[in-house]
């Protein structure tokens, strides 16, 4: 009888652990997807309204549609932005309240507080802080002499990008410091200890040993991190519709808009769906390179069960 | 022992059959009420509550009934509906505005209505022009509650600062006079024009297009006829505004545009008259500060005397015919002189117009606290209602893709276009139209 | 980190300040305080019924997600069986669709399962995005446990489910503490589901509440929308305090070896 096999108690133990989770999320995303890509295939354009299957023409439009394909490219420069500011701001602001001072607790107690915001309060408020003529920043950046024109921060195509992967990452930095927090406190003191009495400096404690003892969790973040922040919808639906133009368009804008104002719910999910198809591929592909990590994370103590 | 256990067992049997027989009155009676839910988009609480007052007081007057409403965002209410129809669940009125109706329509949950309307219309008479955008295919789809428009809103007191004695009433008026209301240093600003791909900029945009002439879209065949030189004249005066409007205006909703008027921002802007409250609240002027004016006209009679309107409307979603009894009751009843006229008043000032033509309603309506301030203006919008229109619904036929033209806002789209990156007013009506023609 | 806290400071400030100034250029320092934003909160909508609505179910959501994430966490982190690995992955597949386009099959699925317009519905929902994360957050956790007691218990021939009960789940509690942390606080604010799933108005919850009337068609009040951030933010404050202390000695608790 091997380990993995079924007639072991323990296997059973484990699948049976597992299985409400995962009946859980068949229920509630499996099956959708599959309703999705059934829609995908036919001409549909409202939902119960009548159509035709028309195999493969929706994808076939897609990838000769140029605002597609734009989409694309603009939930890809979205993802990167996003991931690198947020996780580089999450790991500083980590590292710089693990050590302790006044106030410490507090601060990590508040600092969540913008994840508690609905998504429709903090958008508008931070609209009106962006205001180009009576929004606190431009104002009070003028008076200080650091602009001389406002900033268009939500007008300007140019920018508008910028100022809305900054309010998600201010939405989510927070979450991502308290769990690189908790990863940080389980590195053992003792490291950090010889690492000193040696004389290393904090730059190659920080690379010895910080860094590897972190890897697993930047890892999995890296992972679940891409996947939220192709998702993100509502932030900037709400702030910018996907404009000014299309220059905040990413692909979830886009197949909102094309679902549920073009009135095109079958080529909406056929967007989904090459996107979900894009989604699936990173994460194999980005699974494989980083296995020895993610073994790491599914330890098992093979030991126990002798 | 013995006794006491007969009486115990016997109080008891008297207590079963009594709450068993209220059960079953109370049964029986509730099987007796219908249940009707209406669903609506008005979020905001003072409207919840105004429908609420109107909706507890037709449950006073017809016990047989009894009626609850449903809120959901205009964000959510297209997915909401849509998901109710496909699975069955029960809204038996339900809001629409011309744009949403054709989307749902296609759905196939909406019930011809045009029994239950003739029913109403026995006891309300009607504004022709609200009914106008639910009739297709010989038949009426929903039935009207209440209409909307847009008038210049204007900042008199900025007006007199600026030495500028009467509203403009043609659009060179309206350049001349953002012109010089324009003072950047006093961040202060002619106009605010919503130029971003929101409701807020199509419907503002398309007004204006109307009142260059431009107010039909398609012609009877559904073809766009958008490529038009008045259509250009409005592009470029358009763009010409928009350089006395803050410099943000590629962001502004509707929140912003009212912002900027009632903070002194902006001291002209196209608008629905409806932000009496933040009027009184936030502006630090008096309601008589506040000036309302009919949408101006080029002063070469090449435009029309015009305003974008549209009449909301409830759809019928339930084919019972008890329920459908119940939907025109509470219609008539809901439009009747008090409660409508009371329901105006209140709910949200200024900006619900009656699709009735009742004096009384009028009166009513007139007399509520704030609306009373506000009279002049209010007036305005009932004078212009016969001259308004709204996109897409001005031909003979009914074109499925004014959906589009709405949801995607594509005369928005074509404004923001020529603002950001700066083609000219020929160029953004042909990509106007361009995107009216690509409509899959 | 200023950044960080800067705006909800500003925020915080705003919701003092009439509105008639926030819609104006803003003076650091306000000329006018004023509690009329916490007054039209608190007193004049449904706050408090939306609060207890979004408590109910955060709650609904945290009992729902703590036996998935423990159990799940357990079976992957210290059980081995065949496809556990891809099992484990697949459970992240909850966060790889678009939320918005999920909502019409949802909604015909809940409907036959008689969840529609029911907090347990909305629950669910929240529950299926709060576990796959939760997981692997307590695996995390899971790991940093020394393993001498599971080696001790499996020697002493106890079972692996009681060894998760009497010996993994106290020493654990932190860990539980901070993902039933989680699972709160993506139910709080979750707004999509709350809005599509509830019909009824008296069943709404707080997100859904406050963006009715902040992003209600035209209004405009900045400040209600600031008291509106404060009062979404207080309850969570306020439980965090309370629970915090469990959480913080978890946090530091990895660091004493």
């Amino acid at each position: 009888m091997t380990q993995n096999d079924f007639r072991n108690s323990e296997a059973r133990l484990g699948l049976y652990l597992i299985l409400p989770a995962v009946v859980l999320v068949i229920l509630v995303v499996i099956l959708p997807i599959i309703s999705g890509i059934q829609i995908s295939f036919t001409s549909q354009r409202v939902v119960g309204s009548e159509y035709e299957m028309v195999g493969l023409k929706n994808y076939l439009d897609l990838f000769g549609d140029k605002n597609f394909i734009a989409s694309l490219g603009r939930s890809a420069v979205w993802v990167i932005a996003n991931g690198l500011f947020q996780t580089v701001i999450s790991l500083l602001i980590a590292l710089l309240i693990n050590q302790p001072f006044r106030g410490q607790n507090f601060v990590r107690t508040w600092i969540l507080l913008p994840w508690a915001v609905p998504a429709a309060v903090t958008a508008i408020l931070w609209r009106w802080m962006f205001d180009a003529t009576s929004g606190i920043i431009n104002t009070s950046m003028m008076s200080l002499g650091v602009l001389e024109k406002p900033l268009l921060f939500l007008a300007n195509p140019e920018i508008a990008g910028i100022s809305l992967t900054f309010v998600n990452s201010w939405r989510y930095v927070p979450f991502l410091t308290i769990i690189f927090l908790a990863s940080l406190a389980s590195v053992p003191e003792e490291e950090y200890e010889a690492a000193k009495v040696d004389g290393a400096g904090l730059w190659l404690q920080f690379k010895s040993i910080t860094f590897p003892n972190l890897l697993p969790t930047l890892t999995v973040l890296g992972l679940v991190g891409t996947l939220w922040a192709s998702n993100v919808f509502d932030i900037i639906w709400m702030m910018t519709r996907g404009g000014p133009g299309v220059s905040t368009t990413t692909v979830p804008v886009l197949m909102y808009d094309t679902a549920f104002y073009g009135y095109n719910i079958s080529k909406a999910s056929a967007g989904a769906i090459i996107f979900l198809l894009l989604l699936i591929i990173f994460a194999i592909v980005f699974i494989f390179l980083n296995r020895k990590q993610f073994i790491l994370a599914n330890e098992t103590f093979k030991d126990l069960s002798k | 022992m013995d006794r006491s256990f007969n009486g115990k067992s016997l109080r008891l049997m008297k207590l079963f059959s009594l709450t068993f027989a209220a059960c079953l009155l109370g049964i029986n009676l509730q099987a007796k009420t219908i249940q009707l839910t209406m669903q609506h988009m008005e979020q905001p609480p003072s409207r919840v509550e105004a429908m609420q007052v109107v909706v507890d007081k037709f449950n006073a007057k017809y016990p047989q009934y009894r009626m609850k409403q449903n809120v959901v965002g205009w964000g959510e209410a297209y997915s909401r509906v849509t998901a109710q129809v496909e699975a069955g669940v029960g809204v038996d009125l339900q809001q629409a505005i011309p744009g949403f109706f054709t989307a749902i329509r296609q759905t196939g949950g909406v019930q011809p209505a045009t029994e239950i309307f003739n029913k109403v219309a026995k006891e309300v008479k009607f504004i022709g022009a609200y009914v106008d955008q639910y009739r297709a295919d010989g038949e009426i789809w929903a039935i009207p509650a209440f209409g909307m428009l847009e008038l210049l809103m204007y900042n008199k007191k900025h007006f007199e600062e600026a030495g500028i004695p009467h509203p403009p009433k043609t659009t060179e008026e309206v350049l001349a006079a953002a012109k010089k209301l324009t003072i950047p240093s006093k961040g202060q600003y002619g106009f605010a024009l919503p130029a971003s791909d929101t409701l807020a900029g199509t419907q503002s945009i398309y007004t204006w297009m109307g009142a260059f002439g431009g107010k039909k879209i398609f012609d009877d065949n559904c073809k766009p006829i958008v490529n038009n030189p008045q259509n250009i004249s409005a592009y470029t005066f358009l763009k010409e505004l928009a350089k006395y409007s803050p410099p943000d205006i590629g962001s502004y909703a509707w929140a912003e545009v009212e912002g900027a008027i009632v903070s002194g921002k902006a001291s002209m802007i196209t608008f629905k008259n409806a932000f009496m409250n933040s009027w009184i609240n936030d502006s630090g002027l008096t309601a008589n500060d506040l000036g309302a004016a009919p949408i101006p006209v080029p002063s070469d009679v090449s435009g029309e005397r015009f305003s974008l309107s549209y009449s909301n409307a409830f759809m019928v979603m339930t084919d019972d015919p008890e329920k459908q009894e119940g939907i025109s009751k509470f219609m008539a009843f809901w439009l009747s002189p008090e409660i409508y006229g009371e329901w105006l008043g209140t709910s949200e000032p200024g900006l619900f117009l009656p699709v009735t033509d009742n004096a009384k309603t009028n009166r009513i309506m007139f007399s509520a606290p704030v609306l009373s301030k506000f009279k002049k203006q209010h007036q305005m919008s009932l004078d212009e209602a016969p001259y308004t229109g709204m996109y897409g619904f001005m031909q003979n036929n009914y074109c499925p893709a004014v959906g589009q033209f709405e949801g995607q806002n594509f005369t928005a789209k074509a404004m923001e276009k020529m603002v950001v990156e700066d083609i000219s007013p020929k160029e953004a009506v042909q990509y106007l139209e361009e995107l009216m023609l690509n409509v899959d | 980190m200023f950044i960080l806290l800067a705006p909800f400071l500003w925020i915080l400030i705003a919701s003092f300040r009439p509105n008639m100034e926030l819609i104006r250029n803003q003076t650091l320092i306000p000329e006018n305080i004023t509690l009329e934003n916490y007054v039209s909160l608190f007193a004049k909508s449904a706050y408090w019924k939306w609060v207890m609505n979004s408590f109910i179910v955060s709650l609904y959501t945290v009992i729902l997600s703590l036996p998935l994430i423990v159990a799940g966490a357990y079976s992957v982190y210290r059980t081995q069986f065949w496809g556990r690995n891809v099992l484990s992955f697949f459970l992240l597949s909850v966060y790889i669709f678009p939320t918005a386009l999920l909502v019409v099959p949802i909604f015909k699925i809940f409907n036959s399962l008689s969840l529609i317009d029911s907090h347990l519905g909305v629950a669910l929902m929240n529950t299926a995005f709060a576990v796959p994360f939760g997981i692997w957050l307590l695996q995390a956790f899971l790991r940093s446990l020394p393993p001498e007691l599971e080696e001790a218990a499996a020697v002493d021939g106890i079972s692996k489910i009681r060894t998760l009960f009497q010996i993994i789940i106290p020493q654990a509690a932190p860990g539980i503490i901070s993902i039933a942390m989680f699972a709160f606080i993506v139910s709080w604010t979750e707004y999509l589901f709350a809005m599509t799933l509830l019909l009824s108005n008296d069943l709404h919850t707080l997100p859904v509440g406050l963006t009715g009337i902040v992003f209600g068609q035209y209004r405009v009040n900045w400040g209600f929308a600031a008291a509106g951030a404060v009062g979404s933010a207080l309850p969570v404050f306020i439980l965090f305090l309370i629970v915090g202390r469990w959480f913080i000695r978890g946090i530091s608790a990895g660091a004493i070896k």
